[in-house]
């Protein structure tokens, strides 16, 4: 039961409003009332929210809601929002999180791993011999392979001492960026110092070899990327693998006709 | 064993792009310098203007177009870092004064010092991550 009072310019009956709220009823203004009384919607009242008819309706058992912080990610190209926020991201200057990017994967089948060497020896021996003078097909034989096996090897090593579920996700996703950066430091370093004294090379020599290697493969493997994407239902399972559940969720209805 | 990857990729912010590209170049330039003697300063700051240049041309097409998910963000970095190695080298060799070879040191000394920064930045973070978890 509530207690209406005047709106406007007359003067209220404040003493009215008291001895209301001192007997427990609600009061509201005349305004509020007719808004109400008309079908408009105002700010919800705690007194007309829906109460909880059992323990299992409680909003302590009920499941946290989901806070889709990259909302607008998942939907993929075609979502919400300007240019200019979605060219600088100004909602994420102030981010503290620390900046991740994909941990590189190496294919761990020995097929794939001859396939791969073989293609960036291809494009490798090609690079080389248009643009660089001192051109030896068995040194860039051998580079390449010795940067394929560096790549196998850091696989290796990541997945043997990778943390793969840690229950503080930041703290783990950190752990495995330091991990899989410091196994690359430490074994280019070793290839190079290796190769070089192996090979007898200069360094400009193994740089400029290294750089024919690095061509090729983001080639490689950005042409083997674009033609798996192309054709995603033969890659449906290995790329939604990885994608956590409501991620995965929303591609796959994405793709639903 | 299946490892969590993190889908959302390339979310660094423009002022993080900019002071990493400028530690990570820096260092390059220095280990250059130090390891590859005829190289001139105005070549090292032309390099790192340049490495500079297209990180932020990848950051914002990244943003532009960036995947949805994992695999799909991996194939669009590679191809657009494919990209950023052969107009940067184009460039740096017919109009900056490069030679195939010092842009391939500067290159490979680029990447070392990437990698190496990024490395100390996540064992820098996983440290002060457990002094706050001990302190607190």
């Amino acid at each position: 039961m509530a207690v209406h009072l005047p709106a406007g310019p007359s003067p209220v009956d404040l003493s009215a409003a008291l001895a209301a709220m001192q007997r427990g009823l609600s009061v509201q203004s005349s305004e509020e009332y007719e808004a109400r009384r008309r079908g408009l919607c105002l700010s919800p009242r705690q007194d007309e929210l829906p109460r909880a008819t059992s323990a299992a309706d409680s909003p302590r058992n009920d499941p946290a809601p989901v806070i889709l912080r990259n909302a607008r990610r998942i939907q993929g190209p075609l979502v919400q929002g300007s240019v200019v926020d979605r060219l600088f991201e100004l909602h994420r200057w102030f981010d503290p999180h620390l900046p991740r990017r994909p941990i590189q994967s190496v294919a761990p089948t020995k097929g794939a791993f001859i396939k791969r060497f073989v293609s960036t020896t291809i494009i490798t021996t090609i690079l080389a011999k248009a643009f660089f003078a001192g051109f030896n097909p068995w040194v860039t034989a051998i580079v390449v392979l010795a940067h394929t096996l560096q790549s196998r090897i850091v696989y290796e090593l990541f997945h043997a001492y990778a943390d793969p579920a840690s229950r503080l996700r930041a703290t783990r996703d950190a752990q495995n960026y330091a991990l899989e950066n410091l196994l690359h430091v430490i074994t280019l370093v070793a290839l190079g110092t290796i190769t070089c004294l192996s090979l007898n090379l200069r360094l400009t020599t193994f740089a400029t070899y290294y750089l024919f290697t690095l061509v090729s493969e983001r080639l490689t493997f950005g042409i083997l990327n674009v033609i798996a994407y192309c054709y995603p239902a033969e890659n449906e399972a290995a790329e939604l693998q990885p994608v956590a559940g409501i991620e995965a969720a929303a591609i796959r209805a994405r793709r639903a006709p | 064993m299946s490892i969590q990857l993190n889908p959302n990729t390339w979310n660094q912010s423009i002022p993080g792009v900019l002071s990493g590209t400028l530690i990570k170049v820096s260092s390059a330039a220095a280990l250059t310098h130090i390891f590859y003697k005829s190289i001139n300063p105005i070549t090292t700051a032309m390099f790192v203007a340049s490495h500079i240049f297209s990180r932020l041309t990848i950051r914002l097409i990244s943003n532009l177009y960036a995947g949805s998910n994992n695999e799909e963000s991996a194939a669009f970095r590679r191809v657009v870092l494919l990209a950023s190695v052969i107009l940067t080298g184009y460039v740096a060799i017919n109009y900056l004064g490069f030679t195939v070879s010092s842009y391939a040191v500067y290159t490979l000394a680029s990447n070392l010092c990437e990698i190496a920064t990024e490395a100390a930045f996540g064992v820098g973070h996983l440290f002060l991550t457990g002094l706050q978890r001990r302190i607190c």
